[in-house]
């Protein structure tokens, strides 16, 4: 009796698990149909009001006359269908665009958006307050870049990047430490939404305590834009650093805008202990172009680790005067081991490039 | 009489208790994931990857095929791979001492000419004959050796690829275009991570012109919509769940990303193995998680990559044989990780699970089924027990399937139409009325054969892609 009291609850239990199945589908089932019928709306709407829209673009009309003409209810699909177009132009056709939505009664729709309790609504208007530049959008943004959901988090400071809110900076830091699932690039997508001058504050970051992969994101954010001015301090890194990631971000940024005063830093490298950090410092000074240190390279070749061997024969085929010459010579002499099969291999590499 | 009696009582209890473990487990699983799922999704909703790129921050990669006859769709597959999005990558085709003519195919599409070639490692593998590069496509590198088999040939292209990252995939699978931007991310945001799985999906019924997907669809036959099924629920949840613990035990061999540095140090993959994709995984967790406990091995699961199943049953049985081989195999192997704390939930959930419900299983459960049987005729069991019995392997099994097809519709919705939906629930539900207990019976004989000392994996019979591409 007691084990068919069981046998039942087991029965009962898989059932009630099948029914829950059954409603999710459902519920799965509904929610396509609710998809396809936005989707068929969307198409109506485009149908309708695509060709105004492109008329707009070519003609003066004031930018709330077309809005005025949309019901408010069709925002969305409007929102919707700009967003693409706002993502992939430039110019005087975006700047008309953005007028539709930031000189227009859709800014006040946006920020009652920015101001819902709805995660979704918040993410949707941060996207198109930060593409437009609504400044009035800024504290709003600001309060919720504070929330501890990832999506409000990641599109509020993007929002604030993209209006260029440097005085968010810290906001944005400091949030962002809290998702320790998010890797160093979702700081870096942030920060390079930012203008360019965004890399005088990360200079000023940079001279004080930071942590590894911090000074890193900044790093790459200054070789983003290229950004010549950060070549001291970034050198004056590169001497006194001993953190792998961070010798290595310093290398390449000086390798990207050819800071050729720090040819001496960077040469010191070629007998660092890790052969990752020899490698790129073959890499940045073949790129600096700078003569005195071909011997020093050249020396690689006969190294013991393959891949410092190999950007060795690469930098001297690609960057010296007379590199083919010199890898010919040493590819057809004998005893010369790995160093000449890697150089036979790069010249019939080259040779078939060039279709010889 | 009486003890034969308790004891065919008592197996039928174990059974019970089997049956309801494995559901359970399945259905833990399902959470996991589907937390895990949902997670990636939004974390990925917002990222450009194209822009993540430009920072010039990625790793490159080698992309090795291994090729053995595959004169029908080699040309194809490699103007695919050459699209494939990604700022650096060497694509490496091994020419498996192929006996049709795929190296002429490759010679007289992509303008190759031999160049010299030093190999970077020295993993062992058969002759190397000659390397050629492409003029037209300098990515392009292949190697055309003595036959040696899959793993042979994967070393010999390790061998000879430049890259950090290693993919390999099988010649006949169809990448999606930006599979490669985001199985490399693992490796970009984690440094202890050495090797990456993705998703494998039933291409039967996708429309596929050159070696591109054209349109996502479900095939005609319920063969290989019942498998489109099962790799839902093995990849969606499977995998996504056992990588909650940290204890992906398999990465697929059609679509798979490691780290060259740790391929090399643990001497490349294994010669004359049945199951090469789980034994490297299973001795990278060896050899790495003892020295290293943080090392992972992870699965994404959205890089997709699609390949063809079979549709006859001789070619399915044939299929499930080698991999059970493979499988019991490979664990065997491993076995010091079974119960190992070292090893974390590796050793004290994930090897048992595999060792329990993978490689006995089927041992387990078909002889069940006959004791059951039975039992149940000459109740030695209640009609309760059976009910109870019936309902964990059958309806259990129904929930399990249409969770999985539930999953996939709120994460990756892949197919289209709400027809395919209706199909796809319609399978989950036919499947665990013979088809589940086909696969089990055939994993049953594959474990005997392989106790009895049968251990060779058969003929494997080719598959193409070029029957079903749109011209």
């Amino acid at each position: 009796m007691y084990a068919d009291n069981i046998y039942h609850l087991i029965v009962l239990s898989i059932l009630f698990l099948l029914s829950l199945s059954y409603l999710l589908i459902g519920f799965v089932v509904a929610l396509r149909i609710i998809n396809n019928f936005r989707a068929k709306q969307q198409k109506i709407f485009l149908n309708k009001w695509e060709s105004l829209i492109f008329s707009f673009l070519e003609n003066d009309e004031l930018p709330e006359e077309l809005v005025a003409k949309i019901p408010r209810r069709k925002y969305k699909y409007l929102l919707n269908y700009l967003r693409e177009y706002l993502l992939t132009l430039g110019g005087k056709d975006f700047e008309r665009l953005s007028s539709l939505i930031n000189q227009t009664k859709l800014t006040d729709y946006l920020l009652k958006k920015l101001k819902s309790w709805n995660k979704s609504n918040i993410t949707f208007a941060s996207f198109f307050v930060g593409i437009t530049g609504i400044d009035a959008a800024k504290p709003l943004l600001q309060k919720n870049i504070k929330s501890h959901n990832q999506q409000m988090f990641f599109s509020s400071a993007v929002a604030l990047a993209k209006i260029n809110s440097y005085d968010s900076l810290d906001l944005i830091l400091h949030e962002f430490i809290k998702f320790n699932n998010l890797g160093d690039d979702y700081l870096l997508l942030i920060l390079t939404e930012f203008h360019e001058n965004i890399c005088q504050e990360i200079i000023n970051l940079l001279t004080v305590e930071i942590s590894s992969s911090l000074a890193t994101t900044f790093l790459r954010v200054l070789r983003y834009y290229k950004y010549q001015i950060a070549g001291p301090t970034v050198l004056k890194m590169l001497v006194y650093s001993h953190l792998t990631d961070v010798i290595i971000e310093c290398l390449k940024f000086i390798e990207e805008i050819k800071y050729e005063k720090a040819a001496f830093a960077v040469s010191r490298l070629l007998d660092h202990k890790l052969p990752g950090i020899r490698i790129q410092a073959i890499k940045t000074i073949s790129k600096l172009e700078n003569k005195s240190f071909e011997a020093k390279i050249f020396t690689k070749l006969f190294e013991t680790n393959y891949d410092v061997q190999y950007q060795a024969a690469l930098a001297i085929l690609n960057h010296f005067d007379d590199g083919e010459k010199e890898l010919s010579d040493l590819a057809y002499s004998v005893d010369k081991g790995n160093s000449a099969a890697i150089s036979r291999m790069l010249l019939s590499e080259k040779r078939v490039k060039e279709g010889k | 009489m009486i003890y034969l009696y308790y004891l065919i009582l008592s197996y039928n209890y174990l059974l019970l208790i089997y049956s309801i473990s494995i559901g359970t487990i399945y259905l833990l699983l399902n959470i996991l994931s589907f937390k895990r799922i949902i997670q990636y999704k939004r974390k990925m909703v917002y990222v450009d990857l194209k822009k993540i790129f430009k920072f010039q921050n990625f790793k490159s990669i080698s992309i090795i095929v291994p090729a053995y006859n595959e004169e029908n769709t080699i040309v194809d597959s490699i103007m695919s791979l050459l699209q494939l999005e990604y700022p650096d990558f060497q694509l490496v085709i091994v020419n498996d001492g192929s006996t049709d003519n795929t190296l002429e195919k490759i010679f007289n599409n992509f303008s190759i000419r031999q160049v010299s070639f030093t190999p970077f490692y020295k993993l062992q593998s058969k002759q190397i004959k000659t390397v050629y590069m492409s003029h037209e496509y300098p990515s392009l590198v292949v190697v055309d050796k003595i036959n040696g088999g899959k793993a042979d040939a994967i070393n010999a292209g390790i061998n000879i690829a430049k890259n950090p990252l290693i993919t390999v995939i099988d010649a006949d699978s169809i990448l999606e275009r930006d599979c490669l931007l985001k199985i490399v991310r693992p490796f970009m945001e984690n440094e202890n991570i050495i090797a990456v799985g993705g998703t494998i999906r039933v291409a039967n019924g996708c429309k596929i012109n050159h070696g591109n997907m054209v349109k996502i669809g479900l095939a005609n036959s319920w063969l290989a919509r019942f498998q489109t099924v099962e790799y839902l629920r093995a990849f969606l949840f499977g995998r996504n769940g056992f990588d909650v613990l940290n204890s992906v035990m398999i990465i697929s061999g059609a679509f798979s990303c490691f780290s060259r540095d740790a391929l090399i140090s643990i001497g490349g993959y294994r010669e004359g193995s049945i199951g090469e994709d789980m034994e490297i995984i299973l001795r990278m967790h060896n050899i790495f998680r003892k020295e290293k406990p943080e090392t992972k091995i992870t699965f994404i699961p959205d890089p997709v990559c699609w390949t063809e199943v079979p549709e006859k049953l001789k070619v399915l049985r044939s299929q499930r044989i080698r991999w059970q081989k493979g499988t019991i195999d490979s664990l065997r192997l491993h076995m010091k990780l079974l119960f190992n704390p070292n090893y974390g939930a590796l050793g004290m959930i994930g090897f048992p699970y595999y060792v329990l419900f993978e490689m006995i299983g089927p041992l387990i459960e078909i002889f069940g089924y006959f004791i059951f049987f039975f039992s149940f005729i000459f109740n030695v069991v209640s009609m309760s027990f059976a009910v109870a019995f019936l309902s964990t392997v059958i309806l259990y099994g129904i929930v399990l399937s249409i969770l999985s097809v539930i999953l996939e519709e709120l994460s990756f919705k892949k197919y289209p139409g709400i027809k395919d939906l209706f199909i796809l629930f319609g399978a989950a539900l036919l499947e665990n009325f013979g088809y589940r207990q086909l696969i089990t019976w055939w994993r049953f004989k594959a474990t005997i054969d392989y106790i009895s000392g049968n251990r060779g994996w058969g003929k494997m019979e080719k598959k193409g892609f070029s029957i079903h591409s749109e011209e």
